[in-house]
């Protein structure tokens, strides 16, 4: 079942599908996409009483507007702000208004849940989108939302809901990201280096992978292509570090500096580009 | 490249707290293993994902050590070559725009090149990159070249490549360094099919490239 309920009116710079991911294909090259802070899709879901697994929008530095058509609740969570809707809350919107997300002052990703869970052609088990492989429904501006089910009243005599104050995530707190130790053995100086310096989020990071600046590291001889997952910390020889995300290759050929705890990974992709992040050893 | 296991008996590494990374240098043992796997999956596998020389199982949750060794040492596996493993023929058009200059630099001809490219069984030694692509031992090592200096911004599906000591075929118009030495029709990768039978190749498959006259 299809039922729109809402238009896209402007896509910003990233608005995409994003489910929990697309997994059972990796062996045959195909990456798990699925949204860059987890823990933000899924407070979204949770506000609009939704399953985990529910597909939501991501939006990358807010930017997307859209229309309403029909009755239905909404949950805005991660970097963003809004004029309609308070972030980490979730409210019912009515046909003819508009909802416009913008940036927040910290952070990158933000998710837009609708109550039913949004409605979008399957691939590969997950309605994902990977634009690398065009894998996965793209969204323009004019796509019409739909929901899979109506749920008009999902919280009947509530008018709004709210996620805890104390429980929210702070983008601006700059707590270390842990990073487990990879299969590679590395110059113990280099690892050193990496855990007592401060690095600076590139400008060109994107979901397929964050690079890092600052120190240059000593490379270490390539090794043979080994599958890689969201959080590895690859080496290449230009000693600049490279972060794996969920839409980058699933596997790689430069030796792993270490694995990024999958619980840090939220506070890890939040990080905007130029801002600053430390590593300690998990 | 060197072996990196001098005894020749597979290590297990911790890879995160969720996953495990099988290293072995026998190629035909992982890729048994890793079907064995999909037969009978330990609780919470998510995937195994085969590497050069590697096999990472990726779990749901946390997976202690010694159950997955206990695990391991318990899968049946029966020493035959997978009944899943399949020899493909490529018929490539020898009309890549990189074939003239890897002849010049080689000092051959464009025929000695689609004879040393068409020459050898390849084998599928893991898959990667994007979705299909296959990277294919076997290559003759006259042909072992480096990449280009500035990778092509686009390359259309079907090109028929070699990089390094590898060769493949591209799967999706993406990006890449390879020299393209020609292109096929051959279906590697139909997504419309959205299972695993999109895919036409898999890691332990054989395949050799036919080249077929342009008319």
């Amino acid at each position: 079942m299809m039922i729109p309920v809402a238009k896209v009116l402007t896509t910003g710079i990233g608005l995409s599908y994003q489910d929990l991911g697309r997994f059972g294909y990796a062996r045959y090259g195909v990456a798990p996409a699925g949204p860059m802070d987890l823990q933000a899709h899924d407070i979204a879901n949770q506000l609009v009483g939704n399953d985990p697994e529910a597909t939501c929008l991501e939006l990358t530095l807010g930017g997307g507007r859209v229309e309403i058509l029909r009755p239905v609740w909404i949950a805005l969570t991660g970097a963003a702000s809004s004029p309609q809707l308070k972030p980490w809350s979730a409210r019912e919107f009515l046909p003819g208004e508009t909802l416009t997300i913008h940036p927040a002052r910290h952070g990158i990703w933000s998710y837009l849940a609708f109550a039913g869970g949004l409605h979008a052609p399957a691939a590969f088990g997950s309605r994902s989108r990977h634009e690398r492989s065009d894998t996965g429904a793209k969204i323009t501006s004019e796509t019409l939302l739909s929901t899979t089910r109506t749920v008009p009243k999902p919280f009947p005599g509530v008018s709004a809901r709210h996620y805890h104050p104390e429980e929210t995530p702070d983008y601006q707190v700059d707590s270390p990201i842990r990073v487990h130790a990879g299969p590679h053995d590395i110059a113990s100086e280099t690892l050193e280096i990496f855990f007592n310096s401060p690095w600076k989020i590139s400008n060109r990071s994107d979901r397929t992978g964050f690079r890092l600046e600052g120190k240059t590291l000593r490379p270490e001889a390539s090794i043979p292509s080994l599958p890689t997952l969201p959080g590895c910390i690859q080496l290449p020889p230009s000693g600049e570090p490279i972060v794996t995300l969920n839409d980058g290759p699933t596997t790689g050929g430069y030796p792993l500096l270490g694995i990024i705890d999958p619980a840090d990974l939220p506070t890890f992709t939040q990080h905007a580009p130029g801002s600053s992040v430390y590593f300690n050893p998990a | 490249m060197e072996d990196p296991h001098q005894d020749g008996s597979p290590t297990l590494r911790a890879f995160g707290p969720n996953a495990w990374l099988i290293q072995h240098p026998q190629h035909d043992l992982l890729v048994e293993l890793a079907d064995a796997l999909l037969r009978t999956p330990p609780q919470g596998l998510i995937e195994p994902v085969l590497g050069y020389d590697s096999l990472l199982l990726h779990f749901a949750t946390n997976t202690e050590e010694k159950d997955l060794r206990q695990f391991l040492q318990q899968l049946e596996l029966n020493g035959k070559e997978s009944t899943r493993q399949r020899h493909h023929i490529i018929p490539v058009r020898y009309d890549g725009p990189d074939l003239a200059a890897i002849a010049e630099a080689l000092r051959l001809g464009t025929d000695d090149i689609i004879r040393l490219h068409t020459a050898p069984t390849y084998r599928v030694r893991f898959l990667g990159f994007a979705p299909g692509f296959a990277y294919l031992d076997g290559l003759d090592a006259h042909l072992h070249l480096p990449r280009r200096d500035s990778p092509r911004t686009r390359i259309d599906p079907g090109s028929v490549a070699i990089g390094g000591s590898h060769a493949s075929i591209y799967t999706v118009p993406s990006p890449g360094g390879w020299n393209i030495l020609g292109h096929t029709d051959h279906p590697l990768f139909a997504p419309e099919k959205n299972d695993l039978s999109s895919f036409t190749l898999a890691a332990g498959d054989s395949l050799e490239f036919q080249a077929i006259e342009i008319a």
